[in-house]
């Protein structure tokens, strides 16, 4: 049995999140907090397998609970929960030091996966965030990367002609036109003065990126 | 006018010195040619002394031949025909040979026994001749001269005689006498018009002179008595003797009736005692004689240095009169100038006063005295700070007055002056030093505008400002609740929600396929009512600016830009601290305001968001390729935000600009002071 602690500061949403967690069958949720200072209190007392924690709670949100909690637990997992879309949280949470995030709006589909992820020691980041990651981390933040460049979309498409990706691919998984795709693509060409597709690769790789 | 009588009289003076030095440098030309003039006469008068002298006495050696012949004696002796005959041949050779007027020869009685003139009307022969004084002295043995006017021939003459001896004998038995005519003398005396020579008498008639009308007159003015002797003497005709007028002023010098002046000289004749010679000379004469090569050399050059003079002194007139019209006409000006000066600072509607050195007014505007209430008497010669509020007066004590008098110049300078009601109002004041010579500032000309109006208008201002800034905050803090309300709380219930139409949908999946359908639909709704919500949120205020910070709101709101425009849009950014809620706010405001306006006007393909900050400034700017827009326009109609944009940025102390053009895209730069708050990350 997986011994999960929930942290979250509205109750009907730890409701939902305890019954999608036990009717898993092996977690069981061995504390749920109500804001942060809880969250740490009852993880020194339960020594929870994985913490799930709301990143914004009263007084303690949950990133400052991640900074709390590592020097003390450093190999307690701890997934981050949150209501934002935005990909913008899931570097913050990462680079904090949490091994998942994932939105409350896809916990039916994904808390379960998460935690025996973050459980078995790997992270757990949705597509999407995943890309971001790789595509901000390749950036760095210092401002002196040739990808400073290049706007969001731009990196994400080049990323994805890096990666093999056809057009009608990266159309489908931005949701927009063939056609939208095929002026990103020639934008980015003439951006970075480069020729076709395989120098756009070679350029991905050199700038980390993708994994070679 | 009085410089000019200066001048005219300075002329004048000028003139009369060059006159008067001219004069006497005449006179003393004159001088020395009178004296030249008295030397040559003295030579003059005494070569024609001496030639009278000789001319009186040439005949004294004759006269003595005469009375030595032979026919003489006989003829008084022995008086017969032949005797006769023989004498009157010596007397006409004698007479032809000396050139005389008369020879004659007479007895011891006195009478003419023989002449050479026997044969003319006026014979001397029998006539009787002893009353004359060469008669009576020749008789006593004694040889004379004599002038006399002839008896007989009415003609004056010299008379020479010498005793006719018989041999061995003591005593005269007659005489000869030779006459010489005076007119002959004369005649050899010749003389210039301007002398005049005259020979007189011991009794002072005068008997040779190159003035025949003064002949037989007195010199001087003679007694009866002395008239009837000269009378007795028959010397000199019958008279009547008058006198010739000339009065005598000095030893040298004499006037006539005419008022004549003459230069005289005199001196006796040899063998003519108590006889007198006089020689008269006219001054007038002497003078132009002197006088006239003087002034014909003189005149010419004396006249035309005279003009030269008159001209030059009258140009140099002419030249300051100029020079004081001209003078005039500058003072005129400055005086006009002064005036228009002094109506300008006492008529002009603005506050205006001088202080001095110490502090102290010289001098206010009407207006000054009108705005304040107080009559200039009241106030010229206080110190200026009587009339300030306390801080006033201790802010330029201390700051201002130094420094003014130190640069001259001091601008704006806020001041509160009481009035004479004790009302404050509000100036500014600007003045400036006029400086003496040294370059010290003497006084002070300073303007004053009330700014009572303005400060109040500032002040409303002001508080409309706080009043937009905290509104726009409270709007921003509205926003921000509203937006987490809507997230956090109905986003909450959402998602529950959607967690249990989830749950119900795999519950039914199996044994109910219509409910696991409509779970499913429910779901698809929640779903998309949660996402117009965190939409709803968003757009009121992005939850990522508020936990995130700014960098993280704007790399969100670029690509979510970006996702709904497909205009490509590059967020640059260098390190940013957290910055303080306001100033990201307006950031990303700012950006927001001015992608919108890209999106909606711009037609643009590119846009820049550039971050950057520094210790103590926040530098954004928005940079796009599109059309642009006329800048002018802007202002007028604010359909583009700006002057919002501007608000923002106003109310943090920064600055908003608009770089635009038709054609060539739009920048907009914001940049706004960061405060000790933010510091680098």
């Amino acid at each position: 049995m997986i011994k999960v602690l929930l942290a979250d500061d509205h109750s009907i949403v730890r409701a939902g999140l305890r019954r999608i967690v036990e009717e898993s069958g092996d977690m069981a949720v061995v504390a749920e907090a109500s804001d942060g200072r809880e969250a740490i209190r009852l993880v020194r007392e339960h020594l929870p397998d994985v913490a799930v924690v709301d990143i914004s709670m009263p007084e303690i949100g949950g990133l400052e609970v991640i900074h709390r909690l590592r020097p003390e637990f450093p190999d307690l997992p701890i997934l981050i929960l949150t209501m934002h879309e935005e990909q913008q949280y899931a570097v913050r949470v990462i680079e904090a030091g949490a091994m998942g995030y994932i939105t409350k709006k896809s916990a039916p589909e994904q808390l379960v996966t998460a935690i025996r992820k973050v459980h078995a020691g790997s992270r757990f980041l949705t597509e999407e965030a995943a890309e971001y990651l790789a595509l901000h981390v390749a950036k760095g933040r210092t401002g002196k990367s040739p990808l400073d460049l290049l706007s969001a979309r731009e990196l994400q498409v080049l990323r994805r002609l890096a990666l093999g990706h056809t057009n009608r691919e990266i159309a489908q998984a931005y949701n927009i036109s063939i056609k939208t795709v095929d002026t990103y693509r020639l934008r980015l060409l003439k951006k970075l003065e480069l020729r076709n597709n395989a120098e756009l690769s070679r350029f991905a790789i050199q700038n980390r990126l993708i994994e070679p | 006018m009085r410089l000019r009588l200066i001048i005219f009289v300075l002329s004048l003076l000028a003139f009369m010195s060059v006159s008067i030095g001219g004069y006497l440098y005449y006179s003393s030309l004159r001088r020395a040619a009178f004296k030249e003039a008295e030397r040559q006469a003295a030579t003059h008068i005494e070569l024609i002394k001496k030639n009278l002298s000789s001319f009186l006495s040439e005949n004294i050696k004759p006269v003595k031949a005469l009375a030595s012949m032979e026919e003489m004696l006989e003829m008084l002796v022995r008086p017969r025909m032949e005797a006769r005959n023989r004498a009157n041949a010596v007397l006409d050779l004698f007479k032809a040979s000396l050139e005389v007027n008369v020879c004659y020869l007479m007895d011891h009685e006195g009478t003419t026994v023989a002449s050479s003139n026997r044969n003319a009307s006026d014979s001397f022969v029998g006539k009787n001749f002893a009353f004359r004084p060469y008669f009576q002295q020749a008789i006593h043995s004694a040889p004379s001269t004599y002038l006399a006017l002839g008896t007989t021939s009415h003609k004056r003459g010299v008379y020479f005689s010498f005793p006719v001896f018989e041999k061995d004998e003591d005593i005269p038995i007659g005489l000869v006498v030779i006459k010489a005519s005076i007119d002959q003398i004369e005649k050899n005396l010749s003389l210039p018009t301007d002398e005049m020579i005259l020979v007189a008498d011991p009794l002072g008639v005068i008997f040779i002179s190159n003035k025949n009308k003064w002949l037989l007159h007195t010199i001087d003015k003679l007694s009866e008595e002395a008239i009837s002797n000269i009378a007795r003497s028959r010397q000199f005709g019958t008279g009547p003797w008058p006198w010739t007028g000339l009065r005598f002023l000095s030893d040298t010098s004499a006037a006539d009736g005419d008022g004549n002046r003459y230069i005289v000289h005199r001196a006796g004749i040899d063998n003519y005692p108590g006889w007198l010679f006089f020689h008269l000379r006219s001054e007038q004469a002497i003078s132009k004689t002197v006088s006239a090569p003087f002034t014909q050399a003189a005149g010419p050059v004396v006249l035309s240095l005279c003009i030269l003079i008159g001209l030059s002194v009258f140009v140099l007139y002419r030249k300051a009169s100029g020079e004081i019209l001209q003078r005039k006409a500058v003072e005129k000006a400055l005086r006009d100038s002064e005036e228009r000066y002094r109506t300008l600072y006492h008529h002009t509607p603005a506050m205006l006063h001088s202080i001095d050195r110490e502090g102290r007014l010289v001098s206010v505007s009407d207006y000054w005295s009108e705005v304040m209430g107080y009559s200039k008497s009241e106030v010229i010669g206080k110190p200026l700070v009587a009339f300030f509020t306390p801080e006033s007066r201790e802010y330029a004590e201390q700051v201002v007055f130094p420094q003014f008098f130190k640069s001259g110049i001091c601008k704006d300078i806020p001041y509160r002056f009481i009035k004479k009601n004790g009302e404050i109002i509000d100036i500014v004041l600007s003045a400036i030093s006029d400086r003496n010579t040294d370059g010290r500032a003497e006084r002070s000309l300073a303007v004053s505008f009330d700014v009572t109006d303005i400060m109040e208008l500032k002040k409303a201002q002001n508080q409309l400002r706080r009043l937009s800034a905290s509104i726009m905050a409270n709007q921003e803090k509205e926003r921000s609740s509203l937006a987490r309300e809507l997230h956090d709380e109905l986003g909450q219930v959402l998602t529950a929600l959607r967690m249990d139409a989830v749950w119900f949908q795999e519950r039914m999946q199996d044994t109910n396929r219509d409910g696991a359908e409509r779970a499913m639909a429910m779901c698809n709704l929640i779903d998309k009512t949660i996402e117009e919500v965190r939409l709803m949120a968003i757009r009121l205020r992005p939850g990522v600016l508020d936990h995130l910070g700014l960098v993280d709101a704007l790399e969100w709101y670029t690509a979510d830009f970006e996702r709904r425009t497909e205009v490509s849009c590059v967020f640059e950014h260098g390190e940013v601290a957290d910055t303080e809620e306001a100033v990201a706010t307006a950031a990303y405001r700012i950006t927001q305001e001015a992608l919108t306006n890209v999106a909606r006007h711009a037609a643009a393909k590119h846009v820049t968001v550039n971050l950057q900050a520094d210790e103590d400034r926040l530098r954004l700017s928005i940079t796009d390729d599109g059309t642009g827009f006329d800048l002018t326009v802007l202002d007028d109609s604010d359909g583009l935000g700006v002057a919002g944009m501007r608000e923002r940025a106003s109310l943090l102390g920064g600055v908003l600009d608009v770089d635009a053009s038709e054609g060539r895209g739009t920048a907009v730069y914001f940049r706004v002071p960061l405060g000790e708050k933010n510091g680098r990350r």
